[in-house]
């Protein structure tokens, strides 16, 4: 079973983001690239797969700019067999994202695509279930533990809205997967040596005979107001007067 | 113009009221709405939807399989359907977000995510960057594939008047992708659901010396408001995963959240950003959290409770 694994570089999100004065984006100079942390866990996932002897290879895979190939020999030294990178200038949105996804999804005859449920720089969780959605595959959502692996199908864990589900999947499948699925490794130092010496492999998006446009216009970006500075209470019984002021009870016992 | 609301009548969480605000969403959008819900027919759930103001009409699906949506089976459903929409929304839950990407991939339309403000002009205002960045969005698509947060508009209320109710076939269960089964959350009789509550009582991590989610539960009691958890305290095993707060989780805006021994890590803090007050009890006066805090409390959340539970009934 070829495993692809959906990669995001993005700005570490425990820097404070900030928005460009103009409006246009999020100021990225000097920013430290790190992979998409739920993306790490897709990572994971496969690697172990592999370490099991369920998977044969595992291959990542990234869409951006000549700056991701950092991250992309960080998988590598975290145990992917090979790093792809469709060459654009820029990120880009979801659909043409998906759409390249899917055409290296079926030429590197992948069985499993795994992502992370959402990249936490834009938040909008959509590339892994659009994907699945083009290919045709069955899909899983934020899947937080793989429970067994047969021949034709996967036995899920998943995290609904009312539960936990279990679910058998039929391969070829496309998963996006919850940071509660693993804890990734940290890659050692001679793994990070020698994936310094491995290459990325570079895919020209024309030659995909994909188009790159997209449907959304990002008209403007904002930082969400700060709320206004609170206040330190001594004691419980400050607490609970100041809660009492606001309005709130406790209910009759 | 013309907007279909997906419901997920499958379970007996807050559908209604997330319904309810989706419509509310859906108002600043001109044409008539049309109700999607997936659910069994003679649940006593589903009459009230039909009744909520300004439906025009519903579409009720029921399912093979009771209480297991098959995302896929959903999917190919709604592509046939899709033609005739200007605009298909869903709320920004699990259930929306798992839904609206595929019916974008089959579509080749890119769904717009976490609204929080939808505009006449059509403009939609989404939040990123774990909660710290709103982006205004427009989109060439059609139809326009949004999923919006029940919080940020006003629910419309329900009237006496019923929209017709058509039946649709029902939704057969996938060749091979097969639901094995559901743990359903469990939760205290007459506590609110987590998603609509106006209270909400959150423990963290720093609970999990004591073992237990005991003063979470007691204080959400005490105030009639709903248990919620940080991802430290859903990874201690203290809590199950689906009261999880945050990016990952559950984004909210209650009017009164309270966090017991929550630090209030950047991915948690994303989804309690726009409650009305926030309050924190928690031993660590520097954790961001406290920093945050409408109300902070510097003491041990698990030694705390019962002494603010009882001043508190004695003001009350």
């Amino acid at each position: 079973m070829i495993v692809l694994v959906a990669i995001k570089p993005l700005i570490d999100p425990l820097v404070p983001v900030r928005v460009r004065a103009d409006g246009s984006g999020i100021e990225a100079e000097d920013a430290r690239l790190v992979i998409n942390p739920v993306d790490e866990n897709g990572l994971e996932a496969a690697v172990r797969l592999k370490e099991q002897n369920l998977a044969s290879t595992v291959i990542v895979v990234s869409i951006g700019p000549e700056s991701w190939d950092g991250p992309l020999k960080t998988a590598l030294a975290l145990g992917a067999d090979r790093a792809i990178r469709i060459d654009t200038n820029a990120p880009l949105d979801p659909l043409p994202t998906a759409r390249l996804l899917a055409a290296v999804t079926l030429i590197e005859k992948t069985t499993l695509l795994i992502t992370g449920r959402q990249a936490v720089d834009r938040d909008q969780g959509v590339v892994g279930l659009m994907t699945a959605g083009m290919l045709g595959w069955a899909q899983a959502a934020f899947v937080s533990s793989i429970d067994a692996v047969h021949p034709d199908a996967l036995t899920l864990t998943r995290d609904l809205d009312h539960g936990r589900e279990q679910r058998r999947v039929p391969l070829p499948a496309v998963l996006t997967v919850d940071p509660r699925l693993n804890t990734p490794r940290y890659a050692s130092l001679p793994a990070i040596m020698r994936a310094r010496a491995k290459p990325v492999e570079r895919l020209d998006p024309d030659g995909l005979g994909i188009t790159l446009t997209s449907d959304l216009i990002w008209k403007a970006h904002l930082p969400k107001k700060p709320r206004p500075p609170g206040v330190r209470v001594r004691d419980v019984q400050e607490l609970a007067e100041r809660l009492h002021a606001r309005g709130w009870r406790a209910c009759p016992s | 113009m013309s907007i279909l609301i997906l419901v997920d009548a499958t379970h007996a969480d807050g559908h209604l009221e997330i319904t309810a605000r989706l419509i509310g969403a859906a108002r600043a959008l001109p044409g008539p709405i049309t109700l999607f819900v997936i659910g069994e027919p003679e649940d006593p759930g589903i009459a009230p939807l039909a009744r909520l103001e300004g439906v025009n009409a519903v579409r009720m699906v029921a399912l093979e399989i009771n209480g297991a949506v098959n995302a896929e089976e959903l999917t190919e459903r709604l592509v046939t359907l899709a033609a005739a929409f200007t605009h298909i929304l869903a709320p920004a839950n699990r259930f929306g977000a798992e839904i609206l990407p595929r019916l974008g991939g089959r579509l080749g339309i890119t769904p717009v995510t976490g609204v929080v403000e939808i505009d006449a002009d059509g403009s939609l205002v989404r939040a990123m960057h774990a909660g710290n960045v709103l982006a205004r969005v427009t989109t060439t698509a059609h139809p326009v594939l949004l999923t919006a947060h029940p919080w940020a508009f006003a629910a419309v209320g329900v009237g006496e008047r019923a929209a017709p109710v058509e039946p649709e076939p029902k939704l057969m269960a996938m060749k091979g992708s097969t639901a094995l089964g559901l743990t359903k959350a469990v939760r205290p009789e007459g506590m609110p659901g987590l998603s609509s509550a106006r209270i909400v009582v959150a423990g963290g991590a720093g609970l999990e010396k004591g073992g237990d989610f005991a003063p979470v539960e007691e204080l959400a009691k005490a105030l009639g408001g709903a248990v919620g958890a940080s991802r430290g305290a859903v990874d201690a095993g203290l809590a199950p995963a689906e009261l999880q707060i945050g990016q990952t989780g559950l984004v909210l805006a209650p009017e009164l959240y309270i966090g017991l021994g929550i630090s209030g890590a950047v991915q948690h803090l994303a989804g309690i950003k726009d409650a009305g007050c926030i309050v924190s009890i928690n031993i660590d006066p520097s954790a961001p959290l406290a920093a945050m805090a409408d109300l902070a409390l510097t003491a041990d959340a698990r030694e705390a409770v019962a002494a603010f539970i009882k001043t508190l009934s004695k003001l009350s």
